[in-house]
């Protein structure tokens, strides 16, 4: 017999105590696993929709020649048409050491068009980037498909009284109205959006560009780094990061993160306690046990090996039970909060769930085995 | 040499402001193979003189010296090893382990050390098979008699191979005719060479030992050893029974 056999057999001679205990401390895990996988389902999801409300970096060329705002920085060469960026400069950015990071790369060329006796701003640009990038865009009609179809902002429309199908002309190239955007409070308005390769070519652009937006999936990502990465590749842009949406992302997850870590400590500190009180009715209730223990020649170590090894077992226990109570819970809880996957509950969660369980279940047992072993043999035998 | 020398020991327990002498200036020896019956009214400090020998409880002052180590001079680990080698214990209330059945009840001293299950689990088996029991090797102890569970207590003080059986009213709960048998098994192992301190307020039990010490206020009073030996010598020249005794229950 070896001294694991004692801890064994005693726990399987307290099965409700022991049951009752693995699930305490199994319910703990499960919260923290759950909470943690839901959470980092819940950062996964709500970093992706986040990135999906807009670019996070903006890219102009470096000139001093300001005449339009755009999502609060200004664009230049619009007037002018010094445009220094290029289609070359797209692919750099894709080639950045983080381009794992970037989601959407939409290139952008404006310039001043008169369009039925009237200034506006017409914005080349790639349709299938753009409405990637812009998913809250809604309008009358229907999405560009041709070359030859634009879409319209709300206020653009209005003044040149454009609708879906009505021709018009910038620059003695003939267009078609395929859609009109409904009001987004945004520049967007003012503009009247056409391919990019068809803004080039009638304004005899060549391959030259006005902006680059770029949706960096950033939540945690080195946004810092990434624009520096992206300015050593453009050293003639003005590479920058909006970093109010940026902040905002972070500081919604952050919240998130903390309120799930301040309750799975609660939780566990709570298990721990359960698991103490418990250690400590029990080693009351075993007193002359360990002081057969101790009578028989158990040294201190002996007795401490056999109770640690039975918060062990329990421990183990209830972090593989927790893990999988955790699993179902999150995978329960998916629906109602609206997440389509679950992250977090792979194998290394399992292994934390599992040094949680041990390390909370060994915690909370070391004080009470180590005062058990501290018995006095004849003060825990009563009978002699 | 003796086996047990008990050179000036005191014992005194302080409760609260109240000090109470259990043993006072005690000076004994016990010779090896000696079956000593240990007397005395209720507190007159038997138990803790058994306590105190078997290394359980250190004595406020003196020394017991067992086969020449002085056994409270051990750090507290030697002493567990001593206990473990040298001493079998033996209490009343039997003490064994209720979630262990009856061979790992036996099996327990063992636990902490080194030795092959396989060697363990034939030394525990021999010894139940001694106190015929190895047919109720997997039965809990509170599915035994009694008189079945002193059996396994005896055979549990026996695994060790001690030198010394200390028995603390090992009879105190039995009815007379299970208490009889278990005298005869005391009676046989001290033949075999076994060291025996047995407690008992039972007089008749004098007989079956060599010698009667006795308790009165933590003060040895009596020791009778020479009487007792010739007592005990021409009793067990009578008996006849003896052959029976292990399973007679």
């Amino acid at each position: 017999m070896k001294l694991y056999h004692i801890g064994l057999k005693n726990l399987k001679r307290r099965r409700v105590r022991t049951t009752l205990t693995i699930l305490g401390l199994a319910l703990a895990v499960a919260i923290e696993v759950g909470l943690t996988g839901i959470t980092k389902s819940l950062e996964d999801d709500f970093s992706r929709k986040l990135d999906e409300y807009g670019a996070n970096i903006l890219i102009l060329p470096k000139s001093d020649d300001l005449s339009l705002d755009y999502g609060g920085l200004s664009v230049a060469g619009v007037t002018f048409g010094s445009e220094k960026l290029s289609m070359s400069d797209v692919a750099k950015i894709k080639a950045i050491k983080n381009s794992e990071n970037i989601a959407t790369v939409v290139p952008q060329l404006f310039h001043a068009a008169d369009v039925n006796g009237r200034n506006v701003i017409v914005s080349g640009i790639d349709f299938n980037s753009e409405f990637r990038l812009k998913r809250w865009w809604r309008f009358s009609g229907s999405r560009p498909k041709e070359p030859d179809e634009i879409l319209a902002g709300s206020s653009a429309a209005q003044a040149l009284n454009l609708k879906p199908g009505d021709d018009l002309e910038i620059a003695k190239h003939h267009l078609r109205v395929a859609g009109v955007l409904t009001e987004t409070g945004s520049q967007d308005d003012k503009l009247i959006f056409v391919s990019l390769p068809i803004v080039q070519k009638i304004f005899d652009k060549g391959e030259a560009l006005s902006m680059i937006e770029v949706s960096a999936l950033c939540y945690n990502c080195p946004i810092d780094s990434i624009v520096a990465q992206i300015g050593e590749k453009l050293p003639n842009a003005q590479v920058t990061a909006v970093r109010q949406t940026i902040e905002t992302k972070m500081d919604v997850m952050h919240r998130i993160r903390h309120f799930s870590i301040i309750l799975s400590v609660a939780v566990v500190l709570f298990a721990a306690l359960m698991i103490f009180v418990n250690m400590m009715s029990s080693i009351t209730e075993r007193e002359k046990e360990i002081g057969i223990f101790r009578a028989v020649g158990f040294k201190r170590k002996h007795v401490l090996a056999v109770l640690l090894f039975e918060s062990l077992i329990v421990s183990l226990s209830a972090g593989v039970v927790g893990y999988l109570l955790g699993l179902s819970g999150a995978h329960l809880a998916r629906p109602l909060m609206g997440l389509h996957d679950l992250h977090g509950f792979g194998i290394d969660t399992l292994l934390i769930s599992l040094t949680l369980a041990i390390f909370v279940g060994i915690s909370a047992a070391i004080y009470p085995a180590y005062k058990a072993a501290k018995l006095e043999p004849t003060a825990a035998l009563r009978a002699l | 040499m003796s086996l047990i020398e008990i050179k000036n020991v005191s014992k005194e327990y302080i409760i609260g402001q109240t000090s109470t002498h259990a043993l006072r200036d005690l000076s004994l020896q016990i010779d090896e193979g000696e079956f000593v019956t240990v007397m005395g009214p209720s507190g007159s400090g038997k138990s803790t003189f058994l306590t105190i020998v078997g290394g359980l409880s250190e004595p406020t002052s003196g020394r017991v010296v067992i086969d020449e180590i002085d056994i409270y001079s051990l750090r507290r680990d030697g002493l567990s090893d001593l206990r473990r080698e040298y001493v079998g214990f033996v209490f009343q209330s039997f003490n064994l382990v209720p979630y262990l059945n009856v061979l790992e009840n036996v099996l327990l001293p063992l636990a902490p050390t080194g030795i092959p299950a396989k060697e363990q689990t034939a030394i525990a088996e021999g010894l139940l098979s001694e106190v015929g029991l190895l047919e109720k090797a997997e039965h809990l102890p509170g599915e035994l008699s009694g008189g079945e569970q002193q059996r396994v207590a005896i055979a549990r003080a026996l695994i060790s191979d001690p030198l010394i059986i200390l028995a603390d009213e090992p009879t105190g709960n039995l009815d007379t005719a299970t208490s009889e048998s278990i005298m005869q098994l005391f009676k046989l192992l001290n033949e075999r060479g076994k060291t025996i301190l047995m407690v008992t307020h039972n007089p008749v039990y004098k007989f079956h030992s060599t010698r009667t010490i006795d308790f009165r206020d933590g003060t040895l009073v009596g020791d009778d050893m020479k009487y007792i030996s010739q007592m005990s010598a021409d009793y067990r020249e009578g008996r006849e029974f003896q052959q029976n005794i292990w399973t007679h229950d």
